[in-house]
């Protein structure tokens, strides 16, 4: 059984379809099923015990990025993610987690799990392998090579700067933690040049995201009780991430979550209040313009779901990006369709995963720009395995990477 | 249910992948836009005219209710099928066919999304006018089987006066083309014309040949607040009047201006009685010069603001006030019914002032958006559907509202249809020998009576 607010929320679906122009997996499919409308009306039947569950019903549960352009549209303004995240966990109690992902989540994600390691094993392996081998229709020589350490392992859990005008908690996530600590050293740089002290704490679990989607709420409830002790522990002034899906799940689902499992959720509220986005949070920065140097490229700017649709963060990142010198910023189509990642989406269904990047994709050679700026770890894996494939030369940095170069050339000048 | 024989003969004609039959999809397809559901006995996707032809061979030599459906935005239930019938989906049926810059005229499948048509000819400097608030996930199929409207009718028109031909496979499975090419046609009887709002009753439209216009060079926005809703209603006719038509004219009434507000806070004024929204398009010295022409007039009907938009920003911060109508809506009750009444434009203010007396006669909530250039009216009736004492309230005023627009010399609907949701009142709009004509025009069509089983001429399902 869905929970009643959840059960409520079902109701205030008037049908009128508009979700169906915004979902990227509808658009491919053309399908009721595939739509969020037809979703909901499907967890609507096996809540009033007009539909049991079944394989096909957990399939077509699967068939959605959780990318949230739905509920940006709705005018009833409903949570269609949440209803199709609870359709899912509905799905879970009555078939179980599919093994390989059980046993993923309980030896990867959850709190004290050993992704990096797993990733640093699978870095080792690979050389063996022959690099045409494709993953989700990405060759194997296009996905990024995986550093040996974790980025929280590497550095200290408190960095001061000179002078400190803020304090702030930082919020690698896996990806940043393992993969892109490219990403995590940027930003780390960027808040030491305007005065912000940041502390990593030590012992952070996977934001929970993975897990959301899939439906498993065991390992979720560990995870998001260790981070909301640890983080609300911290005296800083805001918490950051520079992952969409992380700051997404911190703000949003933690306390939505909590509630759903008749929890309080007051330290939630709290804690989420002061997450913000990495470029949130430096677009308020007024002394970051003076630092900035030129960096002459052309430059094209991805939304990611999580941040956009999911956080409403569309202005800030264009903001900072518009304000490095010499950079000339073109907007593309449809900047905020999506990547088509959707966590396993892209491995379970390829070929439709494949048709939506392939349409984002196009939209950024039309711009003929040298780099596509995003600010989630998860699309820039996805479209730089991608843009990789055409061997167009396009590379696809994080907003604060390019502010992070902009620094740099600025302090050459100085 | 479909009989087990019929569902593997379907299979045998588009092949198992397009016809679908599980209780998940059976629910899937069991609604459109409106409050009533119904399962199917299956779902089938043809993706062309000889396969939509072949399963309409089947379906009459079976005598198996057909409901064609493209989006499922349908706000009369004319798409909601029944479970002894078929859905008949053309959403797969998507292509544009061509794009013809010479003679200013597209061809394109039913499935194709109207948002999807307007892009593609835009690209060209062309312009396809037809703009559903369901314009981007609605089809052109389904467009034209409701004869659907939009916010440009009072410059622009229908649907309906964009058509030059169709291609339609009749109950039969037999395959008509009406129309042309051509500018001009008077060959026959009006076969497109008929077919379109027909709501999918005589026949399943598989193909759509639409007139197109130059792209207008510019357009702007105007935003006027009125103390009272009948002077906006007057203006409304004064601006007609003096010769001009903008392109848009909508009116909000307090309600609805005053949910929009607490939902965007754009800063509409709570107090006033009518926020007027207008936009004129055309050549740029036009344009300008009819905008502030309408802006007097505003101001000297007694609005108390005016505000003109300089940029296209501006002119889409205007719009989203207009775009957040129906979230705001969904926002403020459970169920919310939107009435589709039409006066003629000058009968406009007497309708307007009409609402607040069914409103307080019945002790029901109605908030009005109209598209006020064209006269037609969206009273939004607001209520508990779990309520059977309110409901009962809210037919009758509904009914109320119908008897007054028919008064006045309008029509039970300007663009939503009657379907389903308001089969009960057409009695009162068409004397018997009219019914009588239209179900001998159905059963000339249709003598099986296959083909849409809900809808204004036969409806299994109550509205």
């Amino acid at each position: 059984m869905i929970s009643q607010a959840n059960a409520e929320a079902l109701h205030r679906c008037i049908k009128c379809g508009l979700c169906l122009a915004a979902c990227p997996v509808y658009k491919h499919l053309l399908e009721e099923t595939a739509a969020p409308r037809g979703k909901v009306q499907l967890l609507k039947a096996l809540e009033s015990e007009g539909l049991t569950s079944s394989r096909y019903l957990e399939e077509i549960a699967s068939r959605c990025l959780l990318c949230h352009s739905c509920a940006a549209v709705c005018p009833s303004g409903m949570e269609t993610g949440h209803l199709i995240a609870a359709l899912r966990a509905e799905l879970v109690r009555s078939f179980g987690l599919e093994w390989k992902k059980g046993l993923a989540f309980r030896y990867l994600l959850s709190p004290g799990g050993h992704f990096g390691l797993a990733l640093q094993a699978a870095q080792i392996l690979r050389s063996l392998l022959p690099s045409q081998i494709k993953v989700a229709g990405s060759r194997l020589s296009d996905l990024p090579s995986i550093p040996l350490r974790s980025l929280h392992d590497r550095l200290p859990e408190r960095m001061r700067p000179t002078r400190v005008k803020a304090t702030v908690a930082f919020f690698p996530g896996c990806l940043i933690d393992n993969v892109y600590q490219e990403i995590g050293r940027a930003a780390l740089s960027v808040l030491q040049a305007v005065g912000v002290e940041v502390i990593i704490p030590k012992d952070l679990a996977c934001c929970g995201t993975p897990l959301v989607v899939s439906g498993e709420q065991e390992i979720l409830a560990q995870n998001l009780k260790q981070n909301l002790r640890l983080l609300s522990a911290q005296k800083v002034d805001f918490i950051l991430t520079a992952c969409a899906s992380c700051g997404r799940t911190l703000k949003k689902e933690y306390p939505y979550l909590l509630r759903e499992w008749g929890e309080d959720d007051s330290l939630a509220v709290e804690m989420g209040e002061k997450v913000q986005d990495i470029s949130e949070f430096l677009s308020n920065q007024e002394e970051l313009q003076g630092l900035l140097g030129p960096v002459p490229i052309s430059l094209t700017y991805h939304d990611p779901c999580h941040l956009a649709k999911g956080q409403g963060v569309r202005v800030e990142p264009r903001r900072l990006l518009r304000s490095i010198p010499d950079l000339a910023f073109v907007e593309m189509a449809e900047a905020d369709a999506c990547c088509g990642g959707g966590g396993s989406f892209q491995f379970y269904f390829p070929e439709t995963s494949e048709k939506i990047v392939s349409a984002k994709v196009e939209n950024i050679f039309k711009t003929k720009s040298e780099v596509v700026a995003t600010g989630c770890p998860a699309c820039r894996l996805r479209l730089e395995s991608f843009l990789g494939t055409d061997h167009s030369g396009i590379r696809v940095r994080h907003t604060v990477e390019l502010l992070a170069s902009s620094i740099k050339t600025g302090d050459k000048t100085r | 249910m479909l009989n087990p024989e019929a569902l593997r003969r379907l299979k045998e004609i588009i092949g198992e992948e397009r016809v679908k039959a599980a209780p998940e999809d059976l629910v899937a397809y069991s609604y459109d836009g409106y409050l009533r559901e119904s399962l199917p006995g299956a779902v089938v996707f043809p993706q062309s005219t000889e396969e939509v032809s072949a399963i309409m061979k089947l379906c009459a030599g079976e005598r198996i209710p057909v409901t064609p459906r493209g989006a499922g935005t349908n706000l009369s239930g004319g798409s909601i099928p029944v479970p002894e019938g078929i859905v008949l989906c053309l959403t797969r049926m998507n292509r544009i066919l061509e794009i013809d810059e010479r003679n200013r005229l597209a061809v394109a499948e039913a499935g194709v999304i109207n948002g999807d048509l307007q892009k593609a000819v835009e690209a060209k400097n062309l312009f396809y006018p037809p703009d559903p608030s369901s314009q981007y996930i609605s089809t052109l199929g389904g467009n034209v089987s409701e004869n659907a409207g939009g916010l440009k009718c009072v410059k622009y028109g229908t649907t309906r006066d964009y058509l030059l031909a169709l291609e339609v496979v009749l109950p039969s499975g037999a395959v008509i083309r009406t129309g042309s090419r051509t500018a001009k046609n008077v060959t026959g009887y009006d076969m497109t014309r008929l077919l379109c709002g027909s709501e999918g009753t005589l026949g399943i439209i598989t193909k759509i040949t639409v007139r197109l216009l130059p792209k207008p060079e510019m357009k702007r926005a105007l935003q006027a607040i009125f103390p009272d809703l009948g002077e906006a209603g007057e203006t409304v006719a004064r601006i007609l009047g003096a010769g001009i038509t903008p392109s848009i004219m909508e009116v909000m009434d307090q309600a609805i201006s005053g949910a929009v507000e607490d939902f965007t806070h754009i800063g509409l004024p709570k107090d006033a009685e009518a926020v007027m929204l207008i936009e004129v398009d055309g050549e740029k010295e036009t344009v300008e010069r009819q905008i502030s022409q309408i802006a007097q007039l505003c101001a000297k009907g007694g609005a108390t603001e005016v505000k003109v938009a300089r940029s296209d920003e501006e002119n889409e911060a205007i719009w989203l006030a207009r775009r957040s109508v129906f979230g705001a809506l969904a926002r403020l009750s459970p169920t919310t019914f939107s009435e589709d009444t039409t006066v003629p434009v000058s009968e406009l203010p007497t309708m307007l002032r009409k609402f607040p007396q069914i409103a307080e006669k019945y002790k029901v909530r109605i908030a009005v958006v109209a598209h006020a250039g064209d006269g037609n009216i969206h009273p939004c009736l607001s209520f508990d559907e779990r309520d059977q004492e309110e409901k009962a309230r809210v037919e009758l005023a509904a009914r109320e509202i119908v008897a007054e627009s028919l008064a006045l010399g309008g029509t039970l609907s300007g663009e939503h249809g009657i379907g389903i949701s308001k089969a009960r009142f057409l009695p009162m709009e068409f004397d018997p020998a009219t019914l009588q004509i239209m179900r001998e025009i159905k059963r000339s069509f249709d003598p099986l009576g296959i083909l849409s089983p809900n809808s204004f001429v036969s409806q299994k399902l109550k509205g």
